[in-house]
């Protein structure tokens, strides 16, 4: 049954809350059980709100000034952990290099929540409809993780483990993220909500394309958002477009392999009804630029 | 008469403190020793209760008491119309929402124990969740009166015969969805026993006298015993006419006689609140080779879950509406009203007449291209006007201002569809389309007494105070009253004491609903000022020795007209009548002028006047996704006469927002849309440029003319937008909400997606 | 039982009261504070009723943790402005009656302050962006966006004299 009147809240005043000043000292706190790791809270509010939150402790890492910031570090961009969403949208830095970040700020929830939400914690709650996931995968992102037993690089692919369930273990803190960027002749990122903003994406698609010159694509990247268990790429999708020119026929084909793809992989659901023309429209136009640009 | 007050904008007494964040609603006004109260909900759809074991729950720290329908001192049975809802489940489960318990604990975390504690065993029934189920035969009975709650018949002609003369006959299938009203203030109230010891209730409210006599009959009170005082309340559009909170305040109130407070948090405001009824229109229409209307025959079947409320109300106003604002002779229209196991519909902003609106708008358009005529070509040929016979026999006599909608909404038409539709879209994969939607509405409650009463008092200073028991919900009507008094007082309605909505000093003014306060307490209202100007020129023209009708009232004076100079204050006039020995009170009492329908054929005089409406929507689809983006709307709406602008537009603009969510994504689900995450209302982005007209048709009745708006703002705008789609995609979108799917669906079918190419 | 100190500098006064760290900073600024226009509306960040500004941004306090405040600066509506002396954004949104039922208004207001202290001069389209997470029910927009493109216009001409 719905627990639609929240009676099973846990007593917050048995929540106690710390903050600590430096990653060490974060990771030292969260090997202990029962603490959780809060940045901008907006989803741990939830939980404990519905009552799914079991922890003790709050280990706010929003002050370790480590895991803020948007720097250019040797043709990669590294952002810190606990930077806004709203900062990333803010950023030129961001706007210039990864376009399709970009793309998913700007429709990325309201302007409270982006100012609030950190790009951590949006990867570390790994909701399926996550709208940083497809374009963080789209530039190869990494994510540093810390452990009292020290720092691993991980891509984020194998981070985005499912449903609501990020690869994080207990101790473990996600402290920055590294993407590449690769300038491309379409890099975008649409999604479709059932409202203009303020929408949980029902779908949504990065895509980054180039071509050589002799004007075939040579570099494609596809990954849909919000329909599968895991957000990732589309590699049968990207090898029908990969080496061949960016005409309309092809990009029909490459739309009706990738909802094929999707339903591999989700079956037949009740919302695949829509999701499986609606990915093909989204693909169709994204790509409606770039075809035409070609075709000059 | 050139007006002061009236048709000017004058700042609502009440916004400032609203704009500096000081208006408090019944959460804000709680004090902090209250009890908290909790109900337990059953969360489940029908089910027989076997037992309910609180002795653990009861010993828990903090826990103050328990109440079942055993502690109920009066009659457990609340409802608006039908008295079926209990406020504390007795023996039987009839939705998800129905409450088991009640808890009174000295915090909110006590308060969660307390509910987590009690034992309750159930013994599940089939769950019947459409009317159709419900009504077949073997179906279990959810009351102990069967499930059929009410059917209404408008018969008029003969339509059988008319459908035989017609030139194009169409009939279709529409369907509606649950929708949740969504104001912003979720339910809450809190209550003390006052100084004359009466259990006083704080809580929002569109029905203070309402509640005041369900608390009183569920405490066994008489009504001087029990108080309702409506908080500043943030908006209602109809949920908010049932009882909430007000019978488990009451309750505890009545055996603790002590604060509680009970605040729903917005969850549980979705689930313990009613909804729109969800409705199944099967609707057959027959033009003549002109297009004008000769016969309608139409089977409406509402979802009214589990408890009737305003239900057979809403099925009235269906039937009766069912014509769409046009002439028709011969009529043949039946609504049912049937009880499931959903959560119980109740009254949103339009009544049923939403619903309708979107199978006759549908079917006028169907007939338009049929007979290849302009959409607001048909409308005008059919459109009510004086001399013509509605649905239930009444004749039109006046204030039919649909014609002059049409031409107000008209060269914004011709304009979209010569040039704006064929320009190129916002995206390539967009489709324009434009479309029309026209409505009526009685004003008032259907063909059943709803009179208002008012007071205005002036004291020997001079002060003027205004009595009304109407609720001002955002709505507005505290200003439109004042204007209204102010206008027959010529007095600034600044300069008023305004005293609203406590059922110990105003009277019965009836519900903030169907758009009737204007209408019907602001008659009340001029005819109390009325009678006091009357009154003060009576006394003044005792002092100035000079005969009445040479005085005016202006300003706090009652002067001479020919000789400004020649004059009596307020404070005077009204020591000179206090010494005569009379009360400085007058009192306006005004029911429209309407006549029951009849049960066999729905004839009769349902109400004393109508708003008519008409919008034009301009929109754009996205063909490969289904994405409907609202570019434009143009709303002309007949008023009667234009009280207080600013507000008209505030309720246009509002209507349309809730009209497009209707029209586009708004449904609601049990269990699935059980928090704002998932029921989707428009935001700023989502909302349309919107060009109001002021349409101004007198009505003779009203008061200066002025007839109601507030529901008529929504009623148009599903059909319109629905109308637009269909020129955008040519296809016909039958089920509401046209939400993605059903738009991607739609384009897919005309073929769409297929036919681009770059 | 956890109970934390929180100071902060709340409508420009240094004030602190006592919280459960994981209280919401709605319910802490409502009830400890007394800041009665901070209103709880869905109570999980999808209609802004509850926004305040928490520095120099516009933050859904049903969202935050009441221990995230300690050290912050907030404003609230209640800090806005005075009946003698309103904000120019109160003065707006009577002027354009942005206002109907009144329980989303602080919460416009508040993420309208935010966006007009950091960009004085925004467009239409901008307004509505940095609004679209405030939900009305009553007004269908129009008014509040009118509202706060006159405010703007009030505040940049003080400004300049």
């Amino acid at each position: 049954m719905i627990d639609v009147m929240n009676y099973h809240q846990p007593d917050r005043s048995a929540i106690d809350y710390v903050r600590p000043a430096t990653v060490d000292e974060a990771v030292a706190m969260l090997a202990k059980e029962g603490t959780a790791i809060v940045a901008g809270g907006t989803d741990l509010m939830i939980d404990i709100r519905a009552g799914w939150f079991k922890g003790n402790c709050l280990v706010d890492v929003k002050h370790i000034p480590e895991m803020h910031g948007i720097r250019e570090e040797n043709g990669a961009i590294a952002i810190g952990a606990t930077t806004s969403i709203e900062e990333l949208r803010q950023s030129p830095l961001v706007r210039e290099k990864l376009p399709a970040l970009y793309k998913a700020t700007e429709k990325f929830a309201s302007l409270q929540v982006r100012n609030t939400v950190t790009i951590g914690g949006n990867v570390g709650h790994a909701a399926p409809c996550g709208d940083t996931h497809p374009p963080l995968i789209l530039y190869d992102g990494e994510v540093e993780i810390a452990s009292a037993s020290g720092r691993r690089v991980v891509p984020l692919r194998e981070t985005l483990a499912g449903p609501s369930k990020s690869a994080l273990k207990q101790g473990e803190l996600m402290t920055r993220f590294t993407l590449r960027p690769r300038k491309a002749a379409l890099e975008d990122f649409q999604k479709i909500g059932r409202r203009k903003d303020l929408a949980i994406s029902r779908v949504s698609l990065a895509m980054l394309l180039d071509v050589d010159a002799s004007g075939v694509m040579d570099e494609v990247r596809v990954v849909l958002g919000a329909c599968m268990p895991t957000t990732g790429r589309m590699p049968e999708t990207e090898a029908i477009l990969k080496g061949n020119k960016p005409t309309w026929k092809v990009f029909r084909e490459a739309a009706a392999h990738m909802a094929a793809e999707m339903i591999a992989i989700t079956g037949r659901r009740k919302s695949i009804y829509y999701k499986e023309p609606a990915i093909q429209g989204l693909m169709l136009r994204m790509c409606i630029p770039f075809v035409k640009g070609a075709s000059k | 008469m050139t007006a002061k007050f009236i048709g000017t904008d004058i700042t609502h007494p009440r916004i400032w403190e609203k704009a500096m964040g000081d208006a408090l609603f019944a959460a804000d006004l709680a004090p902090d020793d209250c009890l908290v109260l909790k109900a337990l909900r059953a969360g489940r759809h029908h089910a027989e209760i076997v037992s309910i074991d609180y002795s653990e729950a009861e010993k828990l720290p903090g826990v103050v008491r328990i109440f079942t329908a055993k502690d109920i001192p009066g009659r457990n049975t609340t409802g608006i119309i039908n008295k079926d809802w209990p406020v504390l489940a007795e023996g039987k489960i009839r939705s998800m929402a129905d409450a088991v318990a009640l808890v009174a604990a000295e915090t909110e975390q006590a308060a969660q124990a307390a509910l987590r504690a009690i034992k309750v065993e159930y013994k599940d029934l089939p769950a019947l969740l459409n009317p159709f189920d419900a009504l077949k035969e073997d179906a279990p009975k959810i009351h102990e009166g069967g499930n059929l709650l009410f059917t209404r018949v408008v018969k008029r002609g003969d339509a059988e015969a008319a459908f035989a003369t017609a030139a194009n006959i169409i009939e279709r299938e529409y369907k509606t969805p649950a929708i949740e009203h969504c104001y912003m203030e979720p339910d809450a109230g809190y209550g003390y026993v006052d100084e004359d010891g009466a259990l006083a209730i704080v809580v929002c409210t569109q029905n203070p006298h309402f509640d005041l006599g369900e608390v009183c009959a569920v405490l066994d009170l008489p009504e001087d015993k029990v108080r309702i005082i409506q908080a500043v309340t943030g908006g209602g559009f109809g949920s908010k006419l049932d009882i909430t909170v007000q019978g488990y305040i009451g309750l505890a109130l009545y055996h603790l006689k002590r604060p509680v407070r009970y605040f729903y948090n917005k969850e549980e405001a979705l689930l313990a609140t009613g909804k729109r009824h969800p409705m199944w229109i099967t609707i057959k229409t027959g033009v003549d080779k002109d297009g004008k209307l000769v016969a309608c025959h139409a089977h409406i079947t509402g979802d009214g879950g589990a408890y009737g409320s305003y239900g057979i109300a809403v099925a009235t106003r269906a039937a009766v509406h069912a014509t769409g604002p046009y002439a028709c002779p011969n009529v043949d229209i039946t609504a049912l009203e049937v009880y499931t196991n959903n959560l119980f519909a109740c009254a949103m902003r339009g009544f049923g007449t939403p619903q309708v609106a979107f199978a006759y708008e549908s079917q006028m358009d169907l007939h338009a291209q049929a007979l290849g005529l302009d959409p607001i070509e048909i409308r005008l040929r059919n459109a009510l006007r004086p001399g013509a016979h509605t649905a239930t026999g009444q004749l039109m006599t006046a204030s039919c201002g649909l014609p002059n909608c049409l031409e107000a909404v008209k060269p914004y038409y011709h304009d979209a569809v010569t040039t704006w539709v064929k320009e190129e879209p916002s995206s390539p994969t967009r489709r324009r389309g434009v479309g029309v939607g026209a409505m009526w509405y009685g004003c008032g409650s259907t063909g059943a007494a709803n009179p208002a009463t008012a007071q205005v008092e002036v004291d020997e200073n001079g002060i003027v105070t205004l009595f009304t028991g109407c609720a001002d919900i955002g709505q507005g009507s505290s200003i439109v009253l004042l204007q209204l008094a102010g206008e027959v007082l010529g007095l600034h309605p600044s300069k008023f004491r305004l005293v609203c909505a406590d059922t110990k000093y105003t009277t019965n003014a009836g519900a903030s609903s169907a758009s009737r306060q204007t209408y019907i307490s602001g008659n009340a209202v001029v005819l109390a000022t009325t009678e006091m100007a009357e009154a003060l020129k009576k006394a003044a023209a005792a002092i100035l020795e000079v005969g009445p009708e040479t005085l005016e009232l202006d300003d706090g004076l009652i002067r001479v007209i020919a000789d400004h100079a020649q004059k009596v204050t307020f404070a005077d006039a009204a020591k000179h009548i206090a010494k005569a020995g009379e009360a400085l009170r007058w009192e306006g009492f005004f029911d429209p002028d309407t006549t029951p329908l009849a049960a066999e054929d729905g004839q009769g005089v349902p109400y004393g006047t109508y708003a008519f409406a008409c919008q034009m929507a301009m929109i754009e689809v996205d063909v490969l996704t289904g994405e409907v983006d609202v570019i434009k709307i143009v709303a002309a709406h007949d008023v009667g006469r234009g009280v207080s602008p600013a507000n008209l537009v505030g309720q246009i603009g509002g209507g349309i927002g809730i009209g497009q969510g209707f029209a586009l994504t708004e449904e609601f689900e049990t269990g699935v849309t059980e928090s704002l995450t998932d029921y989707h209302i428009a935001t700023v982005m989502d909302m349309p440029e919107i060009v109001p007209i002021i349409v101004e048709d007198h009505e003779p009745s009203g008061p200066f003319g002025a007839k109601g708006i507030g529901e008529p703002a929504l009623v148009p705008t599903a059909p319109a937008i629905l109308n637009a789609i269909e020129m955008a995609l040519g296809e016909r979108i039958y089920e509401l909400p046209a939400n993605l799917e059903r738009v991607l669906d739609a384009s897919r079918k005309a073929g769409w997606p297929d036919k681009l190419e770059f | 039982m956890p109970t934390i100190t929180i100071k902060l500098t709340l409508n420009g006064e240094q004030r602190e009261g006592n919280a459960q760290p994981a209280q919401t900073a709605l319910s802490f600024l409502r009830d400890v504070m007394g800041q009665k226009s901070v209103k709880e509306g869905c109570g999980i960040g999808e209609c802004g009723a509850c926004t305040v500004i928490v520095n120099g941004k516009a933050v859904n306090t049903c969202l935050m943790p009441a221990g995230q405040l300690d050290g912050a600066t907030v404003i609230t509506t209640e800090g806005l402005g005075t009946e003698e002396n309103p904000h120019p954004l109160q003065s707006a949104f009577v002027k354009h009656n942005a206002i109907q039922c009144g329980y989303c208004s602080p919460g416009f207001m508040m993420n309208a302050k935010a966006l007009l202290d950091e960009k004085p001069d925004p467009t239409r389209e901008e307004v509505s962006k940095a609004l679209a997470g405030n939900i009305c029910r009553c007004t269908g927009y129009q008014q509040i966006v009118d509202a706060v493109m006159d405010a703007a216009e009030t505040i940049r001409e003080g400004a300049g004299s």
